[in-house]
């Protein structure tokens, strides 16, 4: 029985100088020690959610511990947001955003003078990497066959052609308000529920023209597909799209894209931040991670934390301007 | 296998519509209003019978329809804009009155709350909140799913609760497991009707399997010669909307595989599936990717058959649920009904909302307020004034577009007609004794 009692003691102080080396050691050495929790402010089948499940799988094998991701869709980024902003400051919590529809949603919430749970700026980014350019794209049937014929239509009859958005107050309005603006052309908004809707009503002749990323069009305006691209918002044409222009090459200095990374809660230890940041950057650097987002005509451009704020600081002031000079139209 | 476990769960929502008259999905509210009543009457194995053999003729033969005659049908899809589904939904509305059972003026009112609850949330076309008062979980609007089960399951659990109704009704002798031949033989016609009808609401993106099963209801209680019956447990009303609402699940595939658009949340995640596989939907791919296309086409076949074949042999299991007492039943079922809501979208508010209508559906059935009116009414109401507002925005304020567009005008023809026949006919629209449900 003593010699019980003697061993049990050991064990439990083994236990506990075990514990409290760990925890001595600071976490920051072992992290992480358990899986990390990835949060997406949408529902699972969408691209954010798709990126995502790639990116924690990708990210599993440089952090050696399982990342799973979890959906907390609504309001728009907003719940999910806020949660993870309250969230322990450990770095087993990160937020995986959509960082174009962020920027929109702060910039819309701020010009309507809407009170804001949520600040831009509360959360330090980790890198960005997925993306996909916007695409303008008319029927496949319509007589516009280039950028420049569907302009000098607009210009002749302004306000008679109609264009779907995803939504008031989504990012693709803002890309088609900046266009409008450069092209100097004035359209007839109808708003549908998200871009699936305004897709099908562009294929049923109900709007003319759409924009969408090429992820959101790719099915459609591939050869046979019921549309046809006519001009995509990037610095160079897309490897998926290469007969189509760019908007630089026509004259506009458009470079729009979505794109989406990860971030976490203001005010994680230090070396927690640089063992994310680096897995991070280098699941983005990775083939598999390029390979299985090529299937979803999808690119990988990396942003480091530093980029991404910069970015993020220019895309947010541009789209509080284009709100505040168009309105919501 | 993502398309199997959808087809079971169309199934499955039906078995606790008849049983404890608690639709397990949206779609299966209005198998509750005859259903139960059949369970009530000692028929619930009939019921549940026809509503297996229902779905599965449904299912069968609308995967059929999906591989033969897709194509040229989505095409006729597309044609469909929002003027199109303005007056669609016009003749939905009208199917309302088909649904009420007592007083039509306490059914317009639960519509009118359907409608206004349908409101709460960000309005996509303008960009403005309605009735959010800040709170984030109200800004994608009151979900359908804890909508519906706090209004049907959570009322009903409240319900039993306080009136303790003593088992025996449900415990006389189960006059038969299955269907005989005389419910064979009234429910072919609906059975077939629900099918095309169902397959062809699913085509159209909007209107899915919860709109094809009111409107199969409507349409039989209107063709049939036993109107006044339906609403106290006749299987026709089971028949029909559950076949119906199979039909629909297919129809809501045929956008998915001939456009590669999803029309509803289910096919935008098989969208998802199809495409980290590689399949590219869209008007290629059964061209592109035949075996991988006709692999799914085969599953579905098979999910159908293994439905029919793993439910009939449990119905005298589940018809057995009903002995179990209710004090343990009622807590499993509220389990499941916060495990469900809470699986939508992972918010607690749902659960909240969940409750509220629970109470609120409480209230509704001790003063004989229906809630199939309110379910309908959210689910059209929406596709109701945002078809309204685009069609408006298409045609510059002119209300003609409705008139020259040749489709939109066929349906207000036919909402016309059905309004003027009720009017000459003078045909009492089914009044039936007002029943507890």
């Amino acid at each position: 029985m003593k010699r019980m009692m003697i061993l049990s003691v050991i064990g439990v102080l083994f236990v506990n100088f075990g514990v409290l080396a760990t925890y001595a050691n600071g976490q920051a050495e072992a992290f992480p020690v358990k899986p990390v929790d990835m949060y997406v402010g949408f529902p699972p089948g969408g691209f954010t959610a798709i990126s995502g499940q790639m990116v924690a799988a990708g990210m599993k094998k440089y952090l050696n511990q399982p990342v799973i991701v979890n959906f907390k869709p609504g309001a728009s980024q907003m719940i999910v947001a806020e949660f993870v902003k309250n969230s322990k400051r450990d770095g087993y919590t990160l937020f995986y955003m959509s960082l174009h529809d962020l920027h929109a949603k702060f910039a819309l919430d701020k010009k309507e003078g809407l009170p804001v749970k949520v600040q831009f700026g509360e959360f330090e980014s980790l890198g960005a990497g997925p993306s996909s350019p916007y695409l303008l794209a008319v029927n496949a049937e319509s007589p516009w066959k280039t950028i420049e014929d569907f302009i000098a239509a607009a210009r002749k009859s302004p306000g008679s052609l109609n264009y779907g958005s995803g939504g008031m107050g989504g990012c693709d309005q803002l890309v088609m308000g900046l266009f409008r603006q450069k092209a100097g052309i004035a359209l007839n908004h109808i708003p549908f529920q998200g871009g699936g809707p305004a897709t099908t009503a562009l294929l049923g002749g109900h709007v003319q023209i759409i924009t969408f990323s090429v992820v959101t069009l790719a099915a459609h305006v591939m050869p046979g597909g019921g549309l046809r691209p006519l001009m995509v918002f990037d610095k160079k044409r897309s490897p998926f799209l290469p007969d189509v222009p760019t908007a630089l090459e026509k004259g506009y200095d458009i470079v729009l894209s979505t794109w989406q990374g990860l971030s976490a809660p203001k005010g994680l230890p230090r070396p927690v931040t640089a063992s994310l940041i680096n897995a991070f950057e280098k699941t983005m650097k990775d083939q598999d991670l390029v390979q299985s987002l090529a299937k979803f005509s999808a690119s990988v451009t990396y942003f480091s934390p530093e980029e991404v704020e910069k970015k993020g600081q220019e895309e947010y002031k541009l789209f509080l301007d284009i709100w505040e000079k168009l309105g919501t139209k | 296998m993502l398309a199997g476990i959808y087809y079971g769960s169309m199934y499955g929502g039906s078995t606790t519509s008849i049983l404890v008259n608690i639709p397990g999905e949206a779609a299966s509210v209005v198998t509750c209003l005859d259903g139960y009543q059949m369970a009530r009457k000692g028929r619930a194995g009939a019921a549940l019978g026809m509503s297996a053999f229902g779905s599965f003729i449904a299912g069968t033969l609308s995967i059929i329809a999906l591989m033969a005659i897709a194509p040229p049908l989505a095409k006729a899809a597309l044609k469909f804009g929002p003027p199109e589904f303005f007056t669609l939904m016009l003749l939905g509305f009208i199917l309302l009155s088909y649904l009420s059972r007592g007083s039509m003026i306490k059914t317009f009112m639960m519509a009118v709350v359907g409608v206004i609850v349908s409101c709460v949330g960000v309005d996509f076309i303008s960009g403005k909140s309605r009735f959010v008062y800040g709170v984030m979980a109200l800004e994608d609007g009151v979900g359908l799913i804890p909508l519906v089960m706090g209004l049907f399951g959570i009322s009903e659990i409240l319900i039993n609760v306080e009136t303790c109704v003593k088992q025996e009704i449900l415990r006389t002798d189960i006059k038969s497991m299955f269907p005989n031949g005389q419910d064979w033989k009234d429910s072919l016609g609906p059975i077939f009707r629900g099918t095309g009808l169902g397959f062809l609401i699913g085509i159209l993106p909007g209107p899915g399997n919860v709109t094809a099963s009111f409107v199969s209801y409507a349409l039989e209680k209107r063709i049939s010669k036993k109107s006044t019956e339906f609403g106290t447990g006749i299987i026709e009303g089971v028949a029909g909307p559950e076949s119906a609402n199979n039909a629909a699940t297919s129809g809501t595939f045929v956008s998915l595989f001939t456009l590669g658009i999803p029309t509803s949340a289910v096919s935008a995640l098989l969208l998802g599936a199809l495409m980290i596989h590689g399949m590219q939907p869209g008007p290629l791919l059964i061209g592109k990717s035949p075996d991988l296309f006709w692999g799914l086409i085969a599953s579905m076949y098979v999910g159908n058959a293994m439905l029919l074949v793993l439910n009939l042999p449990l119905i005298p299991l589940w018809v057995k649920i009903l002995k179990i007492p209710y004090p343990i039943l009622f807590p499993l079922i509220m389990m499941f009904c916060l495990i469900g809501a809470y699986s939508v979208d992972y918010k607690v508010a749902d659960l909240i909302i969940m409750n509220i209508f629970g109470v609120l559906g409480y209230l509704m059935k001790k003063c004989k307020y229906d809630g199939a009116p309110l379910i309908l009414a959210c689910v059209i109401g929406p596709m109701f004034e945002n078809a309204l507002r685009q069609s408006l925005m298409l045609s510059h304020g002119e209300f003609m577009i409705f008139f020259t567009r040749p489709i939109s005008l066929v349906f207000l023809i036919a909402t016309f007609l059905l309004l003027s026949t009720a009017l000459i006919k003078r045909r009492p629209v089914a009044r039936l004794p007002e029943s507890e449900v």
